[in-house]
């Protein structure tokens, strides 16, 4: 197949032969018409040549022939035969008859025939003949109109073979110049279209590499602001036409989102003060916003200052969408194996509930065997909650609440759970040190770097094995860190190791990034590690990575030890709360258990109760009660009417209404900006009864009277 | 028509003319005298009655001589047609002798010459003396004899032992006229080939050289004196005449004869006559060689410079 470059260089080489040709020939050309020249001038010069000597000797000729004095004729010629190329000569009388002639060299015999009798009796001048490379010259001797003979004079340019010679030199040299002239031309075109064509190719590829990709790539001319060059993946990626972007680079930024706009106008508009990257949201006419990844990179001039600017823009939406998505899937998938162990969990603890209430219903025993009973009760509902608050926090999206607390007690709390993930074959094994420091962290967040960091352990030690949590008081070598937030050597440090695979050498510095695996497609998402990083740096700590293949692998989480005291014991103590009596409680729970218990203890509490399944059921008692209503205890989610909705409609009914929501879901699921926040209250799901008073408590309800 | 025919005292002898002629021969051609041939153009025949022939003497430049008469017998030829003339022709014969074979045998009709040859051929021919013609503008010329200013030399006589240079040996003025004037003074003219050659204290050495080398030679002093034509001594330089002197001056004569054949009809000799006389001044000939021809009658003043002349001659002729 013959390509367009193919075909050029062909053209080139088919021009260049033909200006070679072309060349050739037309010095060819001039030297043959050089020599013919050269030639020609010297066969005239000869022809003049002769003509002088027999005019020199027509005066003398003529008064010797007129009175036909041969030896005065002979002495006449005598100087003919002196001249080199003269090789024949004759002196006819008029008649024709041959007088004196070289007698080396002789005329044929009728040389001065009639005709040319005739023609030399009116001959004005000498008459010329050329003979091959010969010259004739015939001169008429005339005195008073009558022909008195005339002189035949033959000549031949015995200078010629050497002049020839010369000549043949001079233009095979011209000709040689001129060749070179042309072989060097010849060149230099050669090179200079071969350059010209290396040129547009190199640019078609570059164009073809820059207008097929699917980034947009610009470049401009920091002095003056225009573009200089704009991708045709424009419309795709700004949304904008090219050509106005072209006539006005600010035109991509139509879109910009509001939160985004103050950066990213500075860094795109102004002159940057170095290389960049830079991510911001472009909005869609439906309202979707569209992430935009750009890296902006500076050329240099030779004075080191930078004068134009290369970017690459590349829509990164469905990135970063894919990105949300595998997290959430992380932790459903982390979710997923909770539940299995958790399962097991509640089983025994329902096993024990009902066990113990059965005892209590059944047997009627003693008041101390009774409080026993209902202690194992209390105990194995609070352990189920629990399990269920983790399940939460894995499947949330909870805010971040730095507390302060310590490692030994979070790594207490969910160890039990970690035995569940780990399963039977895998030995878990913890070293918490005495006195560990306190560290500055979100409770829930830390429970997740830890899940995440043993399930990747035992994803490492598939036939069994042991893994260790050991917390430690440690003295960090700065130097050594990771990464760079840690800033202080003191430490707090939670080192999970197990006797698994190991991590080989050339894949350790790669393991927290984001979706970098080692399992096989479809056993991992790759984010785990990457999400662990990004927490505890947040954290202001470092996780460090010692993987040995064949070994195991040696995962340290360094924290800055805090000097303040734990915020949040976690110790159970039975509540001992002063519950102001009276006042009137509405109750709207769709969960009959939850709404038992909520009503059981604010009776308890002194209480005036009214309970509702729903809204609209609550309204309605509302509106049969006589009285006002003092206190809202709802559920957020319910069907028929959002528990929000409800506070509001009642706070129209009563101004001093307090309200406290109970949820099993996030704190963020629902919106109360109708209510002050003095006047609301938030309640998670499972809760104790004393909790629930507690928050009661904390409204500061304002009571009748 | 006005033609003159010398007296017969006055005819010169044939044995002058012949010794005279021998004088030229030997002085200027060196080779034996042959028969001019008259080579004409192959598709041209005419009789001899249909042509006017004019003859001349140059044994050297005959070329040169025919093309300045032949615009001369071309003109005759055209205003004689009605006498039946059909072309003009020019014969130059190298000598006397061969001239005058030409006239007598019919060959040439009409002389023009310089007045000792033209006489010589009268004296042996009997042409007619028809006109004198006017050479350069002069009728007449005379012959002179310089030498240089401070030579001491006065008279002719006092060139005995001396050397003198002439002209060529048929030149009246250059040669005949001082030569005659020398003779007549009974001096003994010896032709030397060198001028380092001595002479005897009663003769005079001479040999020939055209006019420049004349002056050249009397100035340098390898010579005593040179014979020259009254026209060559107007030509001599300011500067190099007044370094010579006139030792003697001829008399007067006609520059050129114009002589008519005893055999040409007399009707046909009236209309040249005519002819001529009525140039006057014309210039015939082509631009490369124009000459104005000028003819005159021949005055009783020269009737007698010519008879003189004639004397000159035969005393020439009879010297030894």
């Amino acid at each position: 197949v013959t390509t367009p470059g193919g075909r050029r260089r062909a053209s080139t080489r088919t021009l260049l032969a033909v200006v070679l040709t072309v060349i050739t020939a037309t010095l060819a050309l001039l030297a043959t018409l050089g020599v013919a020249h050269e030639k020609s001038v010297y066969l005239r010069s000869l022809e003049d040549k002769g003509v002088l000597m027999t005019e020199t000797l027509q005066e003398p000729l003529a008064d010797a022939l007129y009175f036909g004095d041969i030896k005065r004729l002979r002495h006449l010629t005598e100087a003919l035969q002196t001249q080199p190329e003269v090789i024949a000569y004759e002196v006819f009388g008029g008649d024709g008859r041959l007088l004196v002639d070289s007698e080396a060299s002789r005329f044929p015999a009728g040389a001065i025939d009639s005709g040319r009798l005739a023609d030399l009796a009116t001959a004005e001048r000498a008459i010329v003949l050329r003979v091959g490379q010969q010259i004739e010259v015939v001169m008429p001797v005339r005195v008073g109109g009558r022909l008195l003979g005339g002189v035949l004079l033959r000549l031949s340019p015995t200078e010629w073979p050497a002049q020839r010679r010369a000549l043949a030199l001079r233009y095979t040299s011209l000709g040689a110049v001129a060749l070179l002239l042309a072989v060097g031309l010849a060149l230099a075109l050669s090179r200079a279209f071969r350059a010209t064509e290396h040129l547009s190719e190199s640019e078609r590829r570059l164009r073809q590499l820059a207008e097929s990709m699917r980034e947009v790539l610009w470049l401009r001319d920091l002095e003056s602001g225009h573009v200089l060059y704009l991708s045709p993946a424009c419309e795709e990626v700004f949304g904008e036409p090219r050509v106005d972007v072209l006539a006005n680079p600010a035109t991509r930024l139509r879109r910009l989102h509001p939160e985004d706009a103050g950066g990213v106008e500075r860094l795109i508009n102004a002159e940057p003060p170095e290389n960049y990257e830079i991510e911001y949201r472009l909005r869609e006419a439906d309202g979707a916003n569209r992430w935009i990844f750009e890296r902006i990179t500076l050329l240099i001039d030779h004075d080191g200052r930078p004068y134009r600017a290369v970017g690459a823009a590349e829509d990164i939406t469905q990135r970063k969408e894919l990105e949300a998505d595998l997290l959430q899937s992380q932790k459903m998938d982390s979710l997923g194996r909770l539940a299995g162990g958790i399962a097991h969990d509640f089983n025994n603890l329902l096993t024990g509930v009902l066990g113990f209430a059965t005892l209590g219903e059944t047997r009627r025993p003693e008041p101390d065997v009774a409080e026993h009973h209902f202690r194992q009760i209390r105990q194995a509902a609070e352990r189920g909650g629990k399990l269920t608050q983790q399940l939460l926090s894995f499947a949330r999206r909870q805010v971040v609440h730095p507390r302060v607390v310590n490692l030994n007690d979070l790594l207490r709390e969910i160890e039990e759970l970690l035995r569940r993930v780990l399963g039977e074959d895998i030995e878990l094994v913890t070293k918490a040190a005495r006195e560990l420091g306190n560290v500055r962290v979100d409770p829930g967040q830390f429970e997740q770097v830890v899940m995440n960091l043993v399930v990747n352990a035992r994803e490492a030690m598939p036939d069994g094995g042991r893994l260790t949590i050991e917390t430690t008081n440690t003295d960090v070598d700065l130097g050594g860190t990771q990464g760079r937030t840690l800033d202080q050597q003191d430490c707090v440090s939670i080192t999970v190791t197990d006797t698994g695979v190991g991590i080989p050498e050339e894949v350790a510095g790669r393991v927290f990034e984001p979706f970098f695996s080692t399992k096989d497609q479809g056993g991992g998402t790759g984010l785990g590690l990457a999400i662990c990083y990004g927490i505890v740096n947040q954290s202001g700590g470092d996780i460090r990575v010692d993987g040995r293949e064949g070994i195991g692998t040696r995962m340290q989480i360094l924290l800055p030890r805090v000097r303040a005291a734990a915020e949040d014991s976690r110790e159970l103590v039975l509540p001992v709360i002063a519950i102001p009596r009276g006042g009137t409680a509405l109750i709207a729970e769709d969960e009959t258990d939850v709404r038992a218990v909520m009503k059981a203890v604010l009776d308890e509490a002194g209480f005036e109760v009214i309970a509702a399944a729903d809204g609209p059921e609550a309204l309605r008692l509302e509106r049969e009660h006589e009285g006002p209503i003092h206190l809202l205890v709802t559920d957020v989610v319910m069907p028929k009417m959002r528990g929000p909705q409800l506070a509001k409609r009642l706070r129209e009914r009563h101004p001093n209404l307090r309200v406290l929501f109970v949820s099993g879901y996030t704190e963020e699921s629902f919106s109360a900006r109708d209510l002050a926040e003095e006047d609301i209250a938030f309640l998670a799901k499972p809760f104790a009864p004393h909790d629930l008073l507690r928050r009661v408590r904390e409204l500061s309800i304002v009571r009748p009277g | 028509m006005r033609s003159r025919r010398l007296p017969p005292s006055s005819r010169p002898d044939v044995r002058l003319t012949i010794l005279a002629l021998s004088l030229v021969a030997a002085a200027g051609c060196g080779e034996a005298p042959r028969e001019a041939q008259t080579l004409r153009p192959p598709e041209e025949a005419v009789a001899r009655h249909e042509v006017i022939v004019i003859g001349d003497i140059d044994p050297d430049t005959p070329a040169r001589r025919i093309r300045h008469l032949q615009p001369l017998a071309d003109h005759l030829a055209e205003r004689l047609a009605d006498q039946g003339i059909r072309r003009g022709e020019v014969v130059i014969a190298r000598s006397i002798d061969e001239l005058c074979g030409l006239i007598e045998d019919g060959s040439v009709d009409l002389y023009s010459d310089s007045i000792f040859p033209s006489m010589m051929v009268h004296r042996r021919t009997s042409t007619e003396l028809v006109l004198k013609r006017a050479v350069r503008g002069d009728f007449s010329y005379h012959s002179v004899i310089l030498v240089r200013a401070d030579s001491g030399l006065s008279t002719l006589e006092d060139l005995s032992g001396h050397l003198i240079a002439f002209q060529a040996g048929y030149s009246t003025s250059g040669y005949l006229l001082p030569a005659a004037a020398l003779r007549g003074l009974g001096l003994e003219l010896v032709s030397v080939d060198t001028a380092t050659r001595r002479v005897s204290d009663d003769a005079v050495g001479y040999f020939f050289a055209d006019e420049e080398n004349t002056i050249t030679l009397l100035l340098d002093g390898l010579v005593d004196a040179g014979a020259f034509s009254s026209r060559e001594l107007e030509e001599i330089p300011t500067t190099l005449r007044k370094q010579l002197e006139v030792l003697y001056r001829s008399a007067e004569v006609p520059r050129q004869l114009f002589s008519a054949s005893p055999l040409l009809e007399p009707s046909r000799l009236e209309a040249v006559h005519r002819i001529l006389v009525e140039l006057n001044g014309v210039t015939l000939g082509d631009e490369r060689l124009p000459w104005e021809w000028s003819f005159s009658e021949l005055s009783d003043a020269d009737v007698e410079s010519l008879a003189l002349v004639a004397e000159l001659a035969r005393d020439l002729e009879e010297t030894p």
